[in-house]
């Protein structure tokens, strides 16, 4: 049996702590023994990219800690990965934690063996989708034959710099589900992390472009790897007050398990749903 | 030395709201540089070899960039052997004091120019216009931006905000102002008759010519223009002075590296394989040669260029102008280039004015005009790490205190609170008693500090009554699922 370690991001903790519960589930119907380390908090992604680059290494080094400790309750020798929830947070500790090891590297109280910890933690990290294309099937049990489709909206760091971009689609495919390809699929949604709320005018005419294609397909939900674009367009939707099921990859995999993709259930699965005048 | 950019005295948020409220203009530079952007990707699809070509393009140009001091003077020797006069000049004024010295040397009083963005960069029309000389830019979208008194909104198409109905109404202004005939019709056919047959008599009047250069070969002293339209051959063929001003990081080594990054500007810009006119000079004309201009001054500029072939930024200096980041990315394409502030736009522009003028320079342009979605990176044909350079700007101006102190105090706050679970714990309960001051009908609707923007537009989630830390800490001790 895999053991594989949740690497569930500040956004899914605090706003959407049911996606990780349904990556447990759906793991465990995988065959995964899931772990937890608990002393994870945030990627720091955030400060990186505003530049606050001590406040990222802090970050940095506390979720290394946490995600290089040795496994809680298991036998020794046991293979081990660690599976995160969000793409753009999976690239950030892959693709750009090097480069913040690189400038830590010179800066006061360093300590080489971040290094070494970085590349245990980083060779074993993946994000949802790429761990499910090899992971065993689970007996789905999506039965219900009318066509149930989706849009994804794949996030730019999952796409360009995890290079991830057709993960999701492929297990989509894998589940039978039909997914739409919005117009000017890869174009950026606006979130950018702390961009959303320096720029909002920008970040905004970015959503609001992107939903418009989005919404176009006519989907029955809108499924992505990151929460950080799906609170941005959902909660744009929320403020114009359009109601749409928005869910994360996790929860879609855990709703076909179950056999409850059915159009009329996955439209009321997921967040923002639900109309506010 | 840090270089000299003409800069909009607008605000950021005045030029933003400008360039936002503009619909028409939105819609101008979406459909640009959607075509463009297509354009691109079709051609480097249909053309096996593209990937080869770019990777040894891109080499050449790093390995000029990294010996830029020993090529330049070889160039400058090759190019005097055969003629010509080579100057280094520092900045806008050194390069405009020049060219009217020189004017007044030769009695000249019109001048022709092709497509230049470094004469941009200098504001060299307004320099020159002061001192009484007649410009005329003869690149149809110059032309047309030249008539409108606006700049470039776009590195390779200058005219990108503009439609063609806009440019027909422009033109029959100046026709009726000028005494002649206007464009028959809005089409591109008869838009650009007019501008042809108006510019042909520029050509011909004009007493001195100036171009830019897209690349100069060192071993060889050649100046190298790529054009689509050919009005670069008659600006440096007809007048008899020609005046070719360009920047210290257009030089390559050997004819080699210029055959092997020959054909980038075309294909990443506009997607052909390579440019309707390539155009080779190696000097003046020659003793007994029919033609070509008697004088040819180069004036190879740095304006902020130096500076940084020693440091993080020098793949900066490999740039081709060819505007493929522009295209593809999503801010320049809601704002378009004259939000930007000034000459350069797009992610390279954001990325390099600071660099050439100073981060005291619209130091809104890194944070401001990126959303770190990398698609520039991926466009680029000469690999420039333009996500990193955004990143690590950013942080040089958190570094030198340039940004408020409030914002400041915020992320070190965060920082600190984040970066232990036990504090992150405490957040969340501080956090969750202070969101119920701010939410609606169970959602966040708005919230103090730096999060405020947020709220200006988007709702949030409240934070959730059980993290998934907090199910988890339930979950454990019988590794069951609560329910």
């Amino acid at each position: 049996m895999e053991r594989v370690d949740l690497f569930v991001s500040c956004l899914v903790d605090l706003f959407e702590p049911e996606t990780g519960r349904a990556a447990v589930a759906v793991m465990e119907r995988r065959g995964a023994q899931v772990g937890f380390p608990s002393g994870q908090t945030c990627c720091g992604q955030f400060a990186y990219n505003a530049g606050h680059w001590p406040e990222a290494w802090a970050m940095a080094k506390a979720l290394l800690a946490a995600l290089d400790a040795p496994p809680t309750p298991g036998p020794d020798g046991q293979e081990r990965a660690t599976v995160g929830l969000s793409g753009s947070c999976v690239a950030m500790v892959r693709e750009e934690y090097p480069k913040l090891l690189d400038w830590a590297a010179g800066q006061p109280g360093w300590d080489t063996s971040w290094r070494v910890r970085h590349a245990r933690v980083a060779g074993r990290l993946w994000e949802l989708s790429q761990w499910l294309n090899r992971a065993a099937p689970a007996p789905s049990a999506h039965q219900d034959t009318r066509p149930t489709r989706v849009v994804l909206h794949t996030g730019c760091h999952m796409r360009r710099v995890l290079a991830a971009g057709g993960d999701a689609a492929a297990v989509l495919e894998g589940l039978g589900v039909s997914v739409a390809t919005p117009e000017d699929e890869d174009q950026c949604c606006g979130f950018g992390g702390t961009y959303a709320m320096n720029e909002p005018k920008i970040s905004t005419a970015l959503a609001d472009d992107k939903l418009r294609a989005l919404r176009a397909t006519q989907a029955d939900a809108m499924v992505s790897c990151d929460w950080g674009c799906l609170l941005h367009l959902g909660g744009r939707l929320s403020r114009t007050g359009v109601a749409w099921s928005v869910l994360h990859l996790a929860q879609l995999v855990d709703l076909a398990d179950r056999g409850e993709l059915a159009p009329a259930q996955l439209a009321r699965a997921g967040r923002f749903v639900r109309e506010v005048p | 030395m840090v270089g000299r950019l003409p800069r909009d005295p607008a605000p950021w948020g005045e030029r933003r709201d400008r360039a936002l409220g503009n619909s028409v203009l939105r819609g101008n530079i979406r459909s640009v540089t959607r075509r463009l952007a297509d354009a691109r990707r079709r051609a480097y699809a249909s053309y096996p070899a593209s990937q080869v070509l770019r990777v040894a393009g891109r080499d050449a140009k790093r390995r000029a960039v990294a010996r830029v001091e020993p090529l330049l003077d070889e160039l400058r020797d090759r190019l005097a052997a055969n003629g010509a006069r080579v100057i280094f000049a520092e900045g806008p004024k050194e390069v405009a004091d020049y060219v009217v010295s020189l004017a007044a040397r030769r009695g000249a009083k019109r001048v022709v120019k092709s497509k230049s963005m470094l004469t941009e960069e200098l504001d060299l029309n307004r320099r020159l216009a002061v001192a009484g000389l007649a410009v005329r830019e003869t690149d149809l979208g110059e032309y047309i931006i030249q008539l409108l008194d606006e700049h470039p909104s776009h590195i390779l198409a200058p005219a990108a905000h503009r439609n063609r109905q806009e440019i027909h109404a422009l033109f029959q202004e100046t026709a009726e102002r000028e005494g002649v005939p206007g464009p028959t019709s809005d089409d591109v056919g008869p838009l650009t008759a007019f501008a042809r047959q108006r510019l042909r008599e520029d050509f011909l009047a004009a007493d001195i010519g100036i171009t830019g250069a897209n690349f100069l070969v060192a071993e060889t002293g050649t100046i190298v223009l790529v054009t689509n339209e050919g009005n670069a051959d008659m600006v440096a063929s007809l007048p008899p002075v020609h005046v070719v001003i360009a920047g210290i990081d257009k030089v390559l080594d050997t004819w080699a590296d210029l055959a092997a990054v020959i054909q980038q500007p075309a294909l990443s810009g506009v997607g052909q394989r390579l440019s309707a006119y390539t155009t080779l000079i190696s000097g003046p004309r020659a003793a007994g040669s029919p033609e070509g201009p008697e004088e040819l001054h180069v004036l190879l500029v740095d304006n902020g260029r130096r500076q940084l072939v020693d440091g993080p930024y020098a793949d900066v200096l490999t740039c081709i102008r060819c505007g493929a980041c522009y295209n593809v990315c999503p801010v320049y394409r809601q704002v378009g280039g004259h939000a930007y502030g000034s000459t350069y736009a797009g992610p390279i522009g954001a990325v390099e004015t600071p660099l050439l003028a100073g981060l005291d320079f619209l130091p809104e342009l890194p944070k401001s005009l990126c959303t770190l979605c990398n698609a520039c990176v991926e466009a680029c044909p000469m690999d420039i790490a333009l996500a990193d350079h955004f990143i690590t700007l950013r942080r040089r101006q958190v570094g030198e205190g340039r940004e408020a102190a409030g914002t400041r105090l915020t992320y070190r706050a965060w920082g600190r609170l984040w970066s232990s679970p036990r504090q992150y714990q405490r957040f969340v309960s501080w956090a969750r008693r202070g969101q119920r001051f701010m939410m609606r009908q169970g959602r966040l609707v708005r919230s103090p500090g730096l999060w405020a923007g947020w709220f200006e537009t988007r709702d949030m989630p409240p934070i959730a009554p059980e993290t998934f830390h907090e199910w988890w800490a339930r979950r454990a001790p019988s590794g069951k699922t609560p329910s």
